[in-house]
């Protein structure tokens, strides 16, 4: 059914059930379409058509279908033929009406997996957390005559600071609605995160008791 | 039967109203009045009697009324409940505010349009996946302690109270799965006789599907059958930690 590759949920599943197995045809339909087959079933459905469709205007696009034509979550419209929705000068992409994608018995299709953006990520945010709380008390019993444990927290702090604005970007600018800005989002968060990385390096060099020295001299001045 | 000669206990409701057939006029909030001692204990008594006697336009969904059916969710005095669980709140000087489930799109008055959500049950597959025929060759079978892990779960009517509550439901709801759908992931992700585990899991592997959940925890809080879909998703997260 697929060609999608490795990518695809659908290649790797299971039977779908025993009559799967059995090889009977009789639920092609419950199979939910992959992330291209349901920006290409659109195109084959009546109902699609009703859906907005985006012709893409660039000359060098073969006849592959789903790039000829794109609808999705995630699929970017010409901006040549989208509608003027346009929040102060940030185009915002056009959702799907309904938020349906595809006929209204196609089943949601999930984002492709990836576990740096799934488990992984969640797992490293909560050891980081975690990991932090004994390191934010261990200036108030041993002093700041640790510059090790004061360089690891200020490491992981920007960590855990980074993780944090980069829900809020996936949260409030969504790579579906935004497109281009979500990516642009990320990256100054990425380079305010390299640039603030700096600055750890730099107290960590220079000052004498570090960065938890730097937030003991708020309460002095 | 409160005889005829008590008197009156007006009560207001105001009422969410749009109708796709005057699509220019905005949605606007009709005022109802209803005697409560000529009325059942419930909104639902109250939203049909006002369909039955004052206004037949008004549009809702119910079947059961009982609590089974999850057919009249909706956000009745700033919470997502069904109306026919939730009591009229007996306090006449009070008005009873009623909206449609928040953040959907709305077919007519009280009506949201779940095409959405039900795409997002389908999309976990609910229904058992083997590999192979049960040994007896008729059923799956399962010790009782790995059917009591199922309590809680699988007594979940897809309402959508607790999805629609879901601020992170709100501003993701086409990639985010939200409390209702995930409680069923989870819900045949620990069924011992289910074999597509690996497959079940892969599917939540990314930033959208499962993560979005920043337990907020307005889920468990709403819900009209006292379920925890928090602690579900808690769950799954816990499972795929480490995976």
């Amino acid at each position: 059914m697929s060609s999608d590759g490795a990518r695809v949920l659908t290649d790797k599943r299971l039977p779908l059930s025993l009559w799967d197995a059995a090889g009977t045809e009789n639920n092609i339909s419950d199979r939910p379409p992959t992330y291209k087959q349901s920006q290409a079933l659109i195109l084959s459905s009546p109902a699609g058509l009703l859906t907005p469709i985006y012709i893409s205007s660039s000359p060098d696009q073969k006849t592959k279908k789903h790039t000829m034509l794109k609808v999705g979550l995630r699929a970017k419209p010409s901006s040549a033929f989208r509608p003027l929705a346009v929040r102060g000068f940030i185009k915002t992409i056009p959702q799907p009406p309904g938020n349906i994608v595809g006929t209204v018995n196609d089943a949601y299709v999930p984002p492709p997996p990836h576990k740096l953006h799934g488990s992984l990520h969640w797992t490293s945010e909560r050891v980081v957390a975690i990991g932090m709380a004994p390191l934010i008390m261990t200036p108030f019993v041993t002093g700041t005559s640790y510059p090790l444990v004061d360089s690891v927290m200020g490491t992981l702090l920007l960590y855990h600071c980074y993780v944090g604005f980069e829900s809020c970007i996936i949260d409030y600018i969504p790579l579906r609605v935004y497109g281009i800005w979500h990516k642009v989002a990320i990256g100054l968060l990425g380079f305010g995160t390299l640039v603030a990385g700096y600055g750890v390096y730099l107290i960590e060099k220079t000052e004498k008791e570090g960065l938890v020295g730097v937030v003991k001299k708020l309460w002095k001045a | 039967m409160a005889t005829q000669a008590t008197a009156q206990r007006l009560k207001t409701f105001k009422i969410y109203r749009w109708s796709p057939d005057t699509p220019d006029k905005k949605p606007y909030m009709q005022e109802y009045k209803i005697d409560l001692n000529q009325c059942g204990p419930m909104v639902l008594d109250a939203i049909i009697k006002i369909k039955n006697e004052q206004d037949a336009t008004l549009t809702f969904r119910r079947s059961c009324r009982e609590g089974i059916c999850g057919s009249c969710a909706m956000n009745i005095g700033g919470q997502n409940t069904l109306a026919c669980l939730c009591k009229i709140d007996q306090d006449t000087s009070k008005e009873t505010k009623i909206y449609p489930l928040p953040h959907m799109y709305i077919v007519r008055d009280l009506v949201p349009d779940l095409t959405h959500f039900y795409k997002q049950y389908k999309s976990i597959q609910p229904y058992l996946q083997t590999k192979n025929k049960p040994a007896d060759g008729k059923e799956n079978l399962q010790s009782e302690e790995d059917r009591k892990k199922l309590d809680g779960l699988y007594e979940c009517i897809l309402c959508a109270c607790c999805s629609t509550s879901c601020p992170s439901y709100w501003w993701n709801q086409q990639e985010y799965l939200g409390p209702a759908v995930l409680m069923q992931a989870y819900r045949w992700l620990v069924d011992s006789r289910d074999e597509a585990t690996k497959s079940r899991k892969e599917m939540l592997q990314n930033s959208m599907s499962l993560y979005r959940c920043h337990t907020i925890m307005n889920c468990s809080r709403t819900c009209p059958k006292g379920l925890n879909p928090g602690k579900a998703i808690a769950e799954i997260k816990k499972q795929l930690a480490f995976d």
